[in-house]
């Protein structure tokens, strides 16, 4: 039995502002009466404890924390980046896990609010806040990867509906997908960014195909997705036929931003943790695992900074253009550290953690194209 | 509670005018001449227009991390006057409860290292705040580096150092000077990158060159971010401030890489921010300790 906590319906434009610390009072009320049902429970594997997940997931929405940054008017609280970062940062510190939400809530809700019609907003949001739909994001192809312009996946209209033919990849949550956030081509190749469309694709027909991957870590978390002659009604295109590139950028920014990477510093700080109890005793481990640890408190610092400044409408590009690149990368870093350390109690989720961490400097755009963005479009050199 | 992380509205817009301030008057090469050049007529403009005295308590509208806002600022352009240092010594003063000086006193303040004590801007200083005030800045016994750019002095034996407090301050402002010009260094080499070029294209288009400015954008940014984890503690702010040094050497020594051959010359000016990070380092590690 929880409560439904009183929260303010004031976003905070700064974290020194007293109505975060009250959020913050109020979240771990909350988490102390909820959290130890679920608390460190997650096994290896990302989705090893699917119910655990799903079932965290409707406490979630029935302790009113969803989705609290949306506007009012679509079952939001009005409340912003400072209050979704608390939010991680106290979930990650009580133990619980992650949703299977995150797709819907993070990338397919920006779409929606930035692109999307009315009736769409009503149509798919409230779903995406009581966690009744999944989604997913079908972006990559085999042949376009960090040239996402390149997508060969061809959407062609036919009356009321658009039919999709081609492959995906990657596709995260695909096997449990109700809608996947399509980008396909509308037109010839020749017009390779004005000629890309956004789609919200429903996922159970016969014309879509998902397929397990089997990862290098063993699991099978991702997907590749074949569409043959799939429908996607006219009504589920999201902005213009012509306009998913500007839709995207909206999707990338935000899996680039402060979302995303509170969870990875929610990894970094698990990662952290046993880091420690590998060093015990071992001094130069130690040494190492402080080092590490002031690197992920800067990190950690810089990330509530660039919300800190998207909150108060301040200029926060060339800060958020770098927390994808070092989230990942120091992730890669404190993971490498762990593995070496060969401590006998954490062998298994080290080497399961050091394979897994590959795909954190691919996936969203890999550490050579963030590199790119922000030389090109930060630092402004030429192309 | 939480501290702020960005400085605020009025800091911004101050800072604004203090960069403002500064390009006009010492933007120029960073060169011997430079550093030689009679920097009075700016010192005199500082403390005409206030400047000075903007962080004296108990009236200043200002946070730490909003003045390590226009400590930042300063750093970009290795002016040497002690104008951070004086805003060190003043509010150090004032919370011994200690008479201020006029505004234009040139203050610095000394810190410990081992058996002596070091001060920044020492050589361009007139008085040093010590543990028991202010006292006349003894000639340095030494610079950390070339003198007329050294932000660092080495004072004789015997010279008290100032309260941790102060130095405690003293050192996340020196390290916002630092992160300055660790952004000056990054601008500079960026520009050098759109202009210079080998195989018949600039270098910054390359991507081994544009990566390694994108590695030093990230580093700068990360100093920066350190300095507000420093003022949410600034009595225990060393691991802070050690990682932001560590940042902003990266930073000056890669400007050193993308100049190239000219890069390691005297005329160059990267340099000239490098051994002001090294100086500032050496001060702040003789502050908060080397680990």
């Amino acid at each position: 039995m929880s409560v439904v906590p009183e929260i303010s319906t004031k976003a905070a434009r700064s974290f020194a502002e007293p109505s975060v610390a009250h959020f913050r009072a109020d979240l771990l009320d909350w988490l102390a009466q909820v959290a130890p049902g679920y608390a460190n429970k997650t096994a290896v594997g990302e989705f090893a404890d699917i119910e655990l997940r799903r079932s965290w997931e409707d406490e979630v929405v029935r302790g009113g924390w969803n989705c609290m940054s949306w506007p009012e008017e679509y079952g939001g609280r009005g409340l912003g980046p400072i209050e979704d970062f608390v939010f991680a940062e106290e979930c990650a510190r009580a133990g619980v896990p992650e949703g299977l939400g995150r797709v819907g809530r993070l990338l397919a809700a920006p779409a929606l609010l930035g692109h999307g019609t009315d009736e769409q907003k009503a149509r798919f949001l409230s779903r995406i806040l009581r966690q009744e739909d999944i989604w997913c994001q079908g972006f990559s192809e085999p042949n376009a990867g960090s040239d996402l312009a390149g997508v060969q996946t061809s959407a062609r209209r036919e009356g009321d509906v658009y039919l999709v033919n081609g492959q995906k990849i990657w596709t995260s949550f695909g096997h449990y997908a109700d809608w996947c956030l399509l980008i396909a081509r509308t037109s010839g190749q020749q017009d390779r960014h004005r000629g890309l469309t956004m789609f919200a694709m429903p996922m159970h027909q016969p014309g879509v195909q998902p397929r397990q991957i089997r990862q290098i870590t063993g699991n099978s978390e991702f997907n590749e997705v074949f569409y043959d002659d799939a429908r996607v009604p006219v009504d589920c295109r999201i902005g213009d036929e012509g306009m998913g590139w500007q839709v995207a950028m909206t999707i990338l920014t935000a899996e680039r931003g402060g979302g995303y990477a509170a969870l990875s510093l929610n990894d970094l700080s698990e990662m952290l943790r046993m880091l420690d109890h590998c060093a015990a005793g071992r001094p130069a481990a130690q040494a190492e695992a402080a080092r590490l640890r002031d690197r992920v408190e800067v990190t950690r610092w810089h990330v509530m900074r660039a919300i800190e400044a998207t909150a108060g409408d301040r200029d926060s590009g060339p800060l958020r253009s770098i927390m994808r690149l070092v989230t990942s990368e120091l992730t890669q870093e404190t993971v490498r550290s762990g593995f070496e350390l060969s401590c006998s109690e954490h062998r298994d989720r080290w080497r399961y953690l050091e394979l897994d961490a590959r795909s954190d400097t691919i996936a969203s755009g890999s550490a050579e194209i963030q590199r790119n963005i922000i030389s090109e479009r930060v630092l402004g050199l030429p192309r | 509670m939480q501290a702020q992380l960005i400085p605020g509205v009025l800091a911004e817009e101050a800072t604004g005018a203090f960069t403002d301030l500064l390009k006009g008057r010492a933007s120029a090469t960073l060169n011997d001449e430079y550093f030689a050049r009679d920097w009075s007529p700016l010192w005199e403009e500082l403390v005409r227009d206030g400047w000075t005295v903007i962080a004296d308590p108990p009236d200043t509208e200002f946070s730490l991390l909003d003045l390590t806002a226009f400590a930042q600022a300063w750093g970009r352009y290795l002016v040497p006057l002690p104008f951070v240092t004086t805003l060190v010594a003043r509010r150090g003063l004032a919370a011994s409860g200690r008479q201020l000086p006029e505004p234009g006193a040139r203050l610095t303040y000394a810190v410990a290292e081992q058996a002596t004590a070091l001060a920044p801007l020492g050589a361009v200083a007139d008085q040093v705040l010590t543990a028991n005030g202010l006292v006349v800045a003894p000639e340095p016994a030494g610079t950390d580096g070339w003198a007329a750019s050294s932000p660092v002095a080495v004072l004789p034996e015997g010279v008290v150092p100032a309260s941790a407090a102060a130095v405690a301050e003293g050192a996340i402002l020196a390290t916002a000077e630092a992160a300055g010009a660790a952004a000056a260094a990054l601008q500079a080499a960026v520009e050098y990158a759109k202009v210079r070029e080998q195989f018949g294209q600039p270098i910054g288009k390359f991507q081994a060159v544009k990566h390694r400015l994108a590695n030093m954008h990230c580093s700068r940014e990360l100093a920066a971010s350190a300095l507000a984890w420093a003022c949410s503690a600034p009595e225990n702010a060393g691991p802070a401030l050690r990682t932001a040094l560590g940042q902003c050497l990266l930073v000056t020594e890669q400007a050193v890489q993308v100049h190239g051959g000219i890069g390691f010359t005297w005329e160059a000016a990267p340099h000239r921010y490098y051994r002001h990070v090294m100086g500032m380092r050496r001060l702040v590690l003789a502050a908060v300790g080397a680990e």
